[in-house]
């Protein structure tokens, strides 16, 4: 392969990439909060630059280990729209939907 | 022209001038950035990006514009483009970037630290300065006292939170024949080295020990909280105390303000006209504005309540509804859309594919999307729920998640659909979540209710607020899943602690089926008792459909 050829190809990888690179950005500034979470996680993982050398023993870790629920395990809703027609029904009812 | 013409033109301009700055200043939001850990594997990997959504949802009270990334992945600098920045520490020891360190230490940008990792800043040797600057150091971490045992099922742990003069008490439960703490005990130790710097905000308490410490320290313009308040939280829990204090940390003036709403919830097909003319009576006799979440289309596919035949009731067959639509819109009610059916499709999900007792919107029997899921899917049903609506001549000012929980995509759909939404909600690491516990980069599902109105939360939702409950009576001999009492007094501590949130809100809903005579409950006593104590707390009730 000549070294005008490389240069050509080259050139062209650049632009190739450039342009991706834009897409993607533009991409990017288009997504909402909940779909930027959906990006491939090795794009989030990677560091901009290398970690730093740990210069800093961490504290003791507490050693019981416990169950942690992020959030509210969501409100449980137990009774059930229904529950009236069984209560009609064990008070002697049909416990069943008539159409009016 | 006299120049006392001219002064008062020029002074006019300047007047002028001065308010149009003002008020675009006012229209600005405040950017503010959230950086959490994201380890690069483990079952907790993206459990910091769930903490993330959840202060990001609580930063949408304000006009605010907020990004989340992984601290992993910050760029030197980047704190310099916002007003605040907080940082996450979820993950033990997951090490931070150096740049980011380097910026929250010089900065002059607010920075809030949550929990873990502040040993790599307050400890390192380039920044000795740390205690001196802030007044402020950091000495360990504290954890549960001791292993629980079933003799002694709680040894303790920094337990309790005042604020405000109110206690908030962590969540803990012991399970004594698995040995599991349901629980997040473990908080950073930070000491005051210089009270003219420093303040100790917020104590936390050692109930047991009687130890206290700061729960929430400043010093200048860094902030430190002992733990995450987005684990376990409750209406009751020191979950409130970042819901208020975030005013502070984002400098927004706010007056005391305490609202009430209330909700009559799951209103459909087979709603009893008397029970809502009782209701709808005592609430316009009182002049409270009421919503009213409403199921438009009745279906039970598996005839489970109609001997086996398949049944569907459209508005248009089902007088009883519209009669107590009618009366309670004549009497200050305003509908929500609480779903199109309130089920879904012919399977059990999870009980007997009926409205009002099955998910629409999430597949609850493998806690996973529903087949077809999608934003055009959960769309059209939000569309035909108010086409039906419409073909009556109704309409919903709000969207209500049937059981409260729905996929992403459907909460995507909401925001699109509706203006506003009254509910708490479900947020989810990913669009197409596994939230299976064993699975390699596990998704988290965290539910979040909030005490004030959310002007845009993850999804982009607008959300009003439903933070004390609903009564609830234990009735498992006539249905063994509904074993739970909840009472008017439990709603009314709820209420109390609201309050310790500036704006907060007291609002809660009513099933109106607890006045049918067959359950034999004080339904009706009951309302009437909480009613009357949130109005006695101070809160003024409000329309929902004017917020």
């Amino acid at each position: 392969m000549n070294r005008p050829l490389l240069a050509a190809l080259a050139l062209g990888l650049f632009g190739m990439n450039a342009a991706t690179a834009a897409t993607a950005a533009a991409d990017a500034a288009a997504l909402t909060d909940a779909q930027t979470v959906r990006q491939p996680a090795p794009v989030l993982l990677a560091p901009d630059r290398p970690l730093p050398p740990r210069t800093v023993v961490a504290p003791p870790k507490p050693r019981v280990e416990t169950v942690v629920q992020p959030g509210l395990d969501k409100l449980q809703k137990h009774e059930r729209l229904t529950d009236v027609l069984r209560a009609r029904k064990r008070a002697g009812g049909t416990g069943l939907v008539v159409a009016e | 022209m006299s120049n006392a013409r001219w002064f008062k033109r020029i002074l006019c301009a300047f007047v002028l001038a001065a308010g149009l700055s003002a008020g675009a200043l006012a229209q600005t939001p405040i950017r503010a950035l959230v950086l959490y850990d994201q380890a690069a594997s483990g079952p907790y990997a993206k459990l910091g990006m769930a903490y993330a959504i959840m202060l990001r949802n609580l930063l949408g009270h304000w006009d605010t514009t907020v990004d989340l990334r992984p601290v992993q992945s910050y760029a030197q600098g980047q704190v310099e483009n916002y007003k605040v920045v907080f940082y996450i520490g979820s993950h033990y020891d997951l090490p931070i970037p150096a740049a980011f360190l380097a910026d929250a230490y010089s900065t002059t940008k607010t920075v809030v630290w949550f929990k873990y990792n502040l040993w790599q800043l307050a400890w390192n040797p380039s920044y000795a300065g740390f205690s001196a600057k802030y007044g402020f150091s950091f000495s360990s971490l504290r954890g549960m006292d001791a292993a629980p045992t079933p003799g002694n099922p709680n040894p303790g742990f920094f337990d309790t939170v005042t604020y405000k003069s109110r206690p908030l008490a962590k969540h803990y439960t012991y399970d004594a024949a698995t040995g599991a703490i349901n629980a997040d005990p473990d908080v950073g130790v930070t000491q005051i080295v210089d009270a003219t710097k420093a303040q100790r905000l917020v104590p936390i308490r050692n109930t047991r020990t009687g130890e206290e410490i700061p729960y929430v320290v400043r010093g200048g313009n860094f902030w430190y909280f002992a733990d995450l308040p987005f684990s376990y939280i409750g209406p009751r829990d020191r979950y409130l105390v970042v819901c208020d204090i975030l005013h502070d940390i984002l400098g927004v003036a706010t007056p005391t303000q305490q609202r009430a709403l209330v909700r009559l919830e799951d209103v459909s097909a087979l709603v009893n006209p008397n029970s809502m003319t009782v209701l709808s009576n005592y609430l316009r006799s009182k002049s409270i504005p009421f919503g009213i979440a409403t199921i438009p289309f009745y279906t039970d596919p598996l005839g489970v309540y109609n001997g086996g035949r398949a049944q569907t009731l459209r508005m248009n067959q089902a007088p009883a509804l519209r009669s107590s639509l009618n009366y309670a819109l004549q009497n200050g009610g305003k509908i929500v859309l609480h779903g199109y059916t309130h089920q879904h499709s012919n399977m059990r999900n999870p009980h007997t594919a009926v409205s009002g007792d099955d998910y629409e919107f999430w597949d609850i029997v493998n806690n996973r999307v529903l087949p077809g899921d999608s934003v055009a899917w959960a769309l059209g049903r939000m569309n035909a729920g108010m086409a039906e609506l419409a073909a009556n001549g109704y309409t919903a000012f709000a969207w209500e998640p049937p059981h409260y929980q729905m996929s992403p995509n459907a909460y995507q759909a909401a925001a699109q659909r509706f203006p506003t939404t009254w509910q708490r909600a479900v947020y989810y690491t990913a669009t197409t979540p596994n939230l299976n516990p064993a699975a390699a980069n596990r998704d988290f599902a965290v539910g979040q209710f909030f005490p004030y109105v959310i002007k845009r939360d993850h999804y982009g939702q607008r959300i009003l607020p439903e933070n004390l409950g609903n009564i609830e009576y234990d009735i498992r001999e006539i249905d063994p899943s509904s074993n739970f009492n909840y009472t008017w007094q439990d709603l009314k501590l709820n209420a109390e602690n609201a309050k310790v949130v500036r704006d907060g809100f007291a609002s809660f809903f009513f099933h109106p089926f607890w006045l049918e005579p067959e359950l034999n409950k004080p339904g009706f006593q009951d309302f009437q008792s909480i009613v009357t104590a949130i109005e006695a707390l101070g809160y003024q009730w409000v329309d929902a459909s004017g917020l």
